[in-house]
C-alpha cells in the first residue's frame, strides 16, 4: 500500500500539471497561437464525458448487471452520427447569437424567456447533484481504498493540535477552490476558457492512460489475457457467467436498467449535460472539428471501454464476489501487490472526477449567475461595481454546486452504485430533451410548451427518481413507496399510475418523458406564439437558411433614438471600458455615423442587437435582452414591429412579390400614357390601394422653383387651402427637396414640438416624403405618403421601392418636360413661318403694286412730261424772238427777282427730272437678270476692274480686303448693286465729312457663302432703320437728296442670287453684310 | 464501374436522411430485442459471443461514421441540407 506522502505527492505533482497545462494554454490563446484549436483536442474534450461513473462505475456495472452497462458508453457513440446535423446546427446558433449555456440556448429558443432560463437552470442545479455527489464518493472511497483510511475522515495537523476533518468535505472545498481558479477569475465577454479544455483534454488522456493501463495488467498479468478469463470465470460461476452475457435473466437485479432506457439516457447526456454542452458548443473553435470528432470520440469510448469488462470479470475471480466492484481498478491491483498501479488508477479517477466537476460547476454557476441572479439584478440602474458583484456571485454558484453534490453524497452515498447515481443525473438533464430538438426543427414549438413540459418532466422526475433515491438510502420514510401519499397507492413514486414491473430509471423515463413531450406537443399547438418568439424559431430553424439569404433586412425598429455612445456606456457598466470599446469600434468597422454617434432608424435594431449579443456573452441571451430592453424604457424608448409590407417569403433578388408587383404595375401604369397627370394619379391609386395608405400627394416644382400639388389621392380629400393639415408638412417636403434623401417619420406622436399638430388631429400616425429624383439630378417634387392605422410602416426596404418608384416617376416627368419643350418650339416656329409668309406675300404685293405704279407713271406720265415741256420749249423760244425773256416776272422769297426766262428754265428742268426718276425707276423694275447671264468671277478682280475705277476720282477712298475666290454671279446687277451702295455712301454718309470718308469691303468665304463686309466711318446707319427697310423701294425721308432707287437695285440683285443681306449693329456706324451662295441655286 | 459505385455510395452517405437511418439501424441492431438474437453464452475468438457481437458492431459502426465524415468533407463542406 502507497504511503500517504507518496499519494499526496503524486496528487499535487498531478494538479500542478494540470495548471501548467491550463496556464501554456491561455498564454497561447493570448498570443492568438490556440493549442485547442484543433479536432483532437476538441474530441479529448468531449472525452471529459467518461467520468469516474464510467471509470469506476461501469466496471462496477458490469460485475452487478453484466454486458448491458456496455450501453452507457455506446450511446454516445451512436449520437454522433447525427452530430454533423444536429450539433453543427446547435454550434452555428449559438455563434450566432453568443450563448453562454444551455439555459441560454434553450431560453433564447423560446423567446428569450427568464422563466424558461431560470427553471433550466434549477433543474441543472438540482439534476447535476447525483452527478457531482458519485465524483466526490468516488474520489473518497478511491482515497480510502488506496491510502488504507477508514471512516471517512481526514486528519489535518494544524499547529499542535489535530483535526479531524470529513475527507470528502475537504474534498469539496479543494474542488472548488480550483474550478474558481480555472473558471471564474474574471469576468469576460465571451464564456470561454481555453486552459479549462485544455486541462480537460488532459485529463482524458490520464485516464485513457490508467484505465487502459489497469486493463493490461489484470488482463495479461494476472491472466493469460481474455480468453483465460472468461473460460475461468465461465467455469466457476456458470450461473453469473449466464446472467451477465444474456440480457434476460438479469432482470431479477432490483437495479437492473434495460439496455433501451441506458442508450436513451447516455445519448441524451452527451447532448444535454451542461458541461457536455459547454465543451462541444461553446468551446467549438471551427464547425469542421464535429466531423472529425464524430469518429474519433467512439474510438476513444471504444477504447476506454475494452478492458472494462476483464477488469470485472477478474475482479469477481480475484476477491470471490462483486462486493465493491465499482472499485476493482484499485483493489485487483492491491490485493495483487501492486500498489503502483493501484496508485495509476487512482490519478485516472481522480483526473477523470476534476475535470468533470469543474467544468460542470462552472457551466452551472454561469447559468445561475446569467438566469437566477441577472434578472433580479437588471431591475437595478447598471452602477460601476456590479462586474465585482458579478464575478463573486459566479465564485459563489460553483462553490454552491459542488456543495449540494457533497449534501446528496452524505445523503444516498453509499446506497446506490456509481452508475446508478449518475444517471439520476442523466435522467434530470433528458428532459430538455424536447425543448432542444423541437426547437430546432420544430417553428411551432413555443415558449408555453417548452415551460409546462420541462416542468412536468422535472416535476415527474423529481417524485419518481430523486425522493426514491431519498428513501432508499434512508433518509425518508419507506411509506410513500409502499402505500403512496396521503395512502392513495395510485400515486406511489415507482409505480406511478399502477405501472408496475419496472426498474426504476425507465419508469421515471417513462413517465417524465410522457409529461413532458405531452405538455410540450400539446401547448405548442393550442398556444400562440408571438411575433419575438416567431422570429427567433425561424432563426433558430432555419439558421442555414439565414446564412444563405444576404443580409437580413430589419421588421423592428426602435420607437425614439440611441446614440452609439449611449450603447457603449451601457456596455461599460457591464463587461468594462475596454472591452466595450473594443466591442463596438468591431461594429463600427465601415459604418458611417455622424460625430454625435448617431444612427440611422434602421442601423439602430442591427446595434441594439449587437449590443445584445456582446452582453450575451457575459450574463446570458436572456438576461441581455432584458437588460437591453430595461435601458431602452428607461431612455422612453422600445421596440415595435413594424408592420411588414412585405411577407417573409422572399422571391429571387430579394424581392417579395409584393414589391416585384408594385414595381410591375408602376412600370405599366407609366408606360401605358403620355399625359403625366393620368400617370400621377394613377401611381397615387396604386399605393393608396396596395400599401393601405391614407393619402398620397404629388407636388411638383415649377419653373421657379416652387412647389405646388399636382395630385392628390386619399380619404376625406379637401381642396388644399392655407387651413389643410397637408401645409404642416410642406417643411419635411422642403427637406426632402434640399437635402435630396426621404424623410420619414414613423411614429407622429414622437415629434417633440408642434409640428404636426393638425396632421395628429387628422389621425396619421405616420408619414414619408420621398423626393422625386433621377439620380444625380435635382429633384422634380416630392412623393408624400401619410398612413393613419399603422405607425413604424416606413421600412427600409419599403422606403427603398418608393424610391424606384419615384425615379421612375421622375424619369416620366423629364419626358414630359422634353416633350412639352419641343412642342413649344415647333408652335414657335410655326409662327415664325406663318409671320414670315405674311411678310413675304406683303412685301411682294407690295413690290408688285409699287412696280405697277412706276410701270404706270412712267407709261402715262413719261408721254404728259414731253406734252408739257414742248409748249414750255416753244413758249421760251416765241419769247427769246420777243425779247421778253429778261422780264422780270415775280419776286421770289428772299425778295430777288425771277424772270420769265428763269422760270421756264426751272420748270423745264423740273420736268426734266420727273422723266429720269421714272427712267430709274423703269429701269429697277423692268430689267430682268436672268439665269443663263450668270458667269463664275473671281470676285476680287470683278471689284477691282469694275467697280474701283468708277470711284477713282472721288474725295473717299475705298479698302478692299480680299482673296481670290470664284463665284457665279451676275455681273452687271452685282456692279450695279455694289455702286449703289458706294452711292449711298457718298450721297448719305459723307455730306460734311468727305475727305476723311474710308469705304471698305472685306472679303472673305466658308464652305457654303462667300461673305461681303460693308463698312464705312461715315454718318451712322438710322438707328430706326433696319435691313428691309434700307432694301425696300422708294425714299426713305422727305429730306433724303436720293432718288430711293439704290436700296431697291441692291435687294433686287442680292434676290437674283439667293443671296441675304444684313444690317450689322457694332462699332462701324455703318455695317452691312452680305451673303452669296457659291453655287447658284 | 467500381469507382462509380463508390461514388454513389459517398454521395448517398453525405446526404442527411442516410446519416438518420443508419442512427435508426445501428440502434435497433445493438438493442432489445434484436440483441436477445445474437446473446449466447459462448466463448468464441477468446470473448462471449454477445461481447463479441457488440465489440464488431461498434468497430464497424465507427468505420461507417468515419466514411460518413469522408463523405461530407468529400461533398459541400458546407452542405446546407441541414
Amino acid at each position: 500500500m502507497p504511503s500517504i506522502e507518496l499519494i499526496i505527492g503524486v496528487c499535487l505533482v498531478y494538479v500542478v500539471l494540470l495548471f501548467l497545462v491550463a496556464f501554456y494554454a491561455e498564454n497561447k490563446r493570448k498570443l492568438n497561437k490556440s493549442i485547442i484549436s484543433n479536432p483532437y483536442i476538441y474530441s479529448l474534450s468531449i472525452a471529459g464525458f467518461v467520468t469516474t461513473m464510467t471509470f469506476y462505475g461501469s466496471v462496477g456495472k458490469t460485475a452487478s448487471s453484466g454486458i448491458q452497462s456496455i450501453y452507457i458508453l455506446i450511446g454516445p457513440s451512436l449520437i454522433t452520427c447525427l452530430w454533423w446535423m444536429i450539433l453543427r446546427k446547435i454550434v452555428r446558433i449559438s455563434k450566432d447569437n453568443n450563448i453562454t449555456s444551455i439555459a441560454d440556448f434553450i431560453s433564447l429558443r423560446y423567446g428569450k424567456s427568464l422563466w424558461l432560463g431560470a427553471l433550466v437552470t434549477i433543474i441543472a442545479i438540482l439534476g447535476i447533484m447525483p452527478y457531482i455527489a458519485l465524483q466526490i464518493k468516488a474520489i473518497s472511497t478511491s482515497f480510502y481504498l488506496i491510502s488504507g483510511f477508514q471512516g471517512g475522515t481526514t486528519r489535518i495537523l494544524h499547529g499542535g493540535l489535530e483535526q479531524i476533518v470529513p475527507s470528502g468535505l475537504l474534498l469539496a472545498v479543494i474542488l472548488s477552490v480550483f474550478s474558481v481558479i480555472f473558471g471564474a477569475r474574471r469576468l469576460v465577454s465571451s464564456e470561454r476558457h481555453e486552459g479549462l479544455v485544455a486541462a480537460v483534454a488532459f485529463d482524458s488522456v490520464v485516464k485513457l492512460v490508467s484505465l487502459l493501463g489497469a486493463g493490461i495488467f489484470v488482463t495479461y498479468k494476472l491472466y493469460n489475457g481474455f480468453g483465460d478469463i472468461f473460460t475461468r470465470f465461465q467455469a466457476l460461476y456458470p450461473e453469473k457467467y449466464t446472467q451477465l452475457f444474456t440480457l434476460d435473466v438479469a432482470s431479477s437485479d432490483p437495479f437492473y436498467i434495460p439496455s433501451f432506457t441506458m442508450l436513451l439516457l447516455s445519448m441524451g447526456a452527451i447532448m444535454l449535460l451542461p458541461r457536455q454542452f459547454h465543451v462541444m458548443v461553446i468551446e467549438n473553435s471551427d464547425e469542421d472539428h464535429i466531423n472529425k470528432a464524430m469518429w474519433m470520440f467512439p474510438v476513444y469510448l471504444f477504447l476506454i471501454n475494452l478492458f472494462v469488462i476483464p477488469i470485472a470479470l477478474g475482479g469477481i475471480l480475484s476477491t470471490g464476489s462483486s462486493a465493491g466492484a465499482d472499485f476493482f481498478a484499485i483493489s485487483v491491483p492491491l490485493l495483487s501487490g501492486y500498489p503502483s498501479i493501484a496508485l495509476l488508477v487512482f490519478i485516472g479517477g481522480l483526473s477523470a472526477a476534476s475535470g468533470m466537476v469543474i467544468v460542470e460547476s462552472v457551466t452551472i454557476s454561469t447559468m445561475l449567475l446569467n438566469h437566477l441572479c441577472m434578472p433580479v439584478i437588471v431591475h437595478f440602474p447598471p452602477k460601476a461595481w456590479f462586474s465585482y458583484l458579478l464575478i463573486n456571485l459566479k465564485r459563489f454558484g460553483i462553490f454552491l454546486v459542488i456543495f449540494l453534490g457533497y449534501f446528496y453524497y452524505r445523503m444516498v452515498g453509499d446506497t446506490f452504485m456509481l452508475v446508478n447515481m449518475g444517471l439520476v443525473s442523466f435522467s434530470a438533464v433528458i428532459q430538455f430533451l424536447p425543448s432542444m430538438l423541437g426547437g430546432l426543427y420544430w417553428r411551432r414549438g413555443n415558449k408555453a410548451g417548452a415551460i409546462t413540459g420541462i416542468l412536468l418532466g422535472f416535476l415527474t422526475w423529481f417524485y419518481t427518481l430523486l425522493i426514491p433515491s431519498f428513501i432508499h438510502s434512508g433518509w425518508i420514510g419507506t411509506d410513500l413507496l409502499s402505500s403512496g401519499p396521503f395512502g392513495i397507492k395510485l400515486l406511489r413514486p415507482t409505480e406511478l399510475f399502477g405501472m408496475a414491473g419496472m426498474d426504476l430509471w425507465s419508469h421515471s423515463l417513462f413517465w417524465s418523458m410522457f409529461f413532458n413531450i405531452g405538455a410540450y406537443l400539446a401547448c405548442s399547438i393550442f398556444c400562440i406564439q408571438n411575433e419575438k418568439e416567431k422570429e427567433i424559431a425561424s432563426k433558430f430553424v432555419g439558421v442555414f437558411e439565414h446564412y444563405k439569404s444576404a443580409s437580413q433586412l430589419e421588421t423592428k425598429r426602435l420607437s425614439k433614438p440611441v446614440t452609439i455612445n449611449q450603447f457603449v456606456s451601457l456596455l461599460t457598466k457591464f463587461i468594462g471600458e475596454t472591452e466595450a470599446q473594443r466591442a463596438i469600434e468591431s461594429y463600427r468597422g465601415n459604418r458611417e455615423f455622424d460625430t454625435d454617434g448617431n444612427v440611422s432608424e434602421f442601423e439602430l435594431p442591427k446595434l441594439k442587437r449587437f449590443t445584445e449579443i456582446n452582453l450575451a456573452g457575459s450574463v446570458g441571451a436572456a438576461a441581455a435582452g432584458a437588460i437591453v430592453d430595461s435601458f431602452l424604457s428607461d431612455m422612453g424608448s422600445r421596440m415595435e414591429s413594424v408592420y411588414d409590407i412585405f411577407s417573409i417569403v422572399r422571391a429571387s433578388l430579394d424581392q417579395s412579390r409584393e414589391s416585384l408587383f408594385v414595381r410591375l404595375k408602376a412600370s405599366e401604369i407609366i408606360n401605358r400614357s403620355l399625359d403625366l397627370q393620368i400617370i400621377m394619379d394613377d401611381l397615387l391609386s396604386l399605393l393608396l390601394k396596395e400599401f393601405k395608405l391614407d393619402a398620397t400627394i404629388i407636388q411638383l416644382r415649377d419653373e421657379r422653383g416652387s412647389c405646388s400639388v399636382k395630385s392628390y389621392s386619399g380619404s376625406n380629400r379637401r381642396p388644399i387651402s392655407d387651413q389643410h393639415w397637408f401645409m404642416e408638412s410642406l417643411a419635411y417636403c422642403d427637406f426632402a427637396l434640399t437635402d435630396r434623401r426621404a424623410h420619414i417619420i414613423n411614429d407622429t406622436k414622437l415629434i417633440s414640438s408642434a409640428t404636426l399638430d393638425r396632421t395628429i388631429a387628422e389621425g396619421i400616425v405616420s408619414c414619408a416624403y420621398i423626393p422625386i429624383m433621377r439620380e444625380g439630378e435635382p429633384p422634380f417634387g416630392v412623393l408624400s405618403l401619410f398612413s393613419k392605422s399603422i405607425s413604424g410602416l416606413f421600412t427600409e426596404e419599403f422606403i427603398g421601392l418608393l424610391s424606384s418608384l419615384t425615379g421612375q416617376l421622375a424619369q416620366a416627368i423629364k419626358l414630359d418636360e422634353e416633350r412639352a419643350i419641343r412642342e413649344h418650339d415647333k408652335k414657335r416656329r410655326e409662327k415664325a413661318d406663318i409671320a414670315r409668309k405674311v411678310q413675304e406675300e406683303y412685301l411682294q404685293k407690295k413690290q408688285y403694286a409699287e412696280f405697277s405704279i412706276v410701270r404706270h407713271l412712267t407709261h402715262n406720265l413719261k408721254p404728259k412730261i414731253l406734252i408739257a415741256k414742248s409748249p414750255i420749249n416753244n413758249v421760251s423760244n416765241f419769247l427769246v424772238k420777243r425779247h421778253l425773256c429778261d422780264e422780270v416776272l415775280s419776286q421770289r422769297l428772299d425778295g430777288s427777282d425771277e424772270t420769265i426766262q428763269e422760270a421756264l428754265n426751272t420748270s423745264i428742268s423740273s420736268l426734266n427730272q420727273m422723266a429720269s426718276v421714272l427712267d430709274s425707276a423703269r429701269k429697277v423694275v423692268v430689267s430682268e437678270i436672268k439665269p443663263e447671264d450668270f458667269e463664275l468671277l473671281e470676285i476680287c478682280s470683278l471689284f477691282q476692274n469694275d467697280i474701283l475705277p468708277l470711284w477713282n476720282n472721288n474725295s473717299f477712298k475705298i479698302n478692299l480686303i480680299s482673296s481670290k475666290i470664284l463665284v457665279n454671279i451676275h455681273r452687271n446687277s452685282f456692279v450695279e448693286a455694289m455702286n449703289n451702295i458706294i452711292r449711298n455712301a457718298e450721297v448719305h454718309g459723307f455730306k460734311e465729312m468727305v475727305k476723311t470718308g474710308v469705304l471698305e469691303f472685306v472679303i472673305s468665304d466658308d464652305e457654303y457663302h462667300i461673305i461681303i463686309d460693308y463698312t464705312n466711318n461715315g454718318l451712322p446707319f438710322p438707328e430706326n432703320m433696319d435691313a428691309n427697310d434700307f432694301l425696300s423701294f422708294g425714299k426713305k425721308s422727305v429730306e433724303s437728296p436720293g432718288e430711293g432707287l439704290g436700296g431697291a437695285w441692291v435687294a433686287k440683285a442680292i434676290d437674283a442670287h439667293h443671296g441675304m443681306f444684313q444690317v450689322i449693329r457694332d462699332d462701324h456706324p455703318v455695317h452691312f453684310r452680305i451673303f452669296l451662295p457659291k453655287e447658284k441655286m | 464501374m467500381l469507382r462509380n459505385l463508390i461514388r454513389k455510395i459517398l454521395i448517398c452517405l453525405s446526404n442527411r436522411e442516410t446519416q438518420f437511418i443508419l442512427f435508426i439501424l445501428s440502434v435497433i441492431l445493438l438493442n432489445y430485442p434484436f440483441i436477445k438474437v445474437v446473446s449466447y453464452t459462448f466463448i468464441i475468438l477468446k470473448l462471449p459471443f454477445i461481447n463479441l457481437y457488440l465489440l464488431i458492431a461498434w468497430i464497424v459502426y465507427i468505420i461507417t461514421v468515419f466514411i460518413i465524415v469522408k463523405a461530407i468533407n468529400k461533398s459541400d463542406s458546407n452542405g446546407v441540407n441541414i
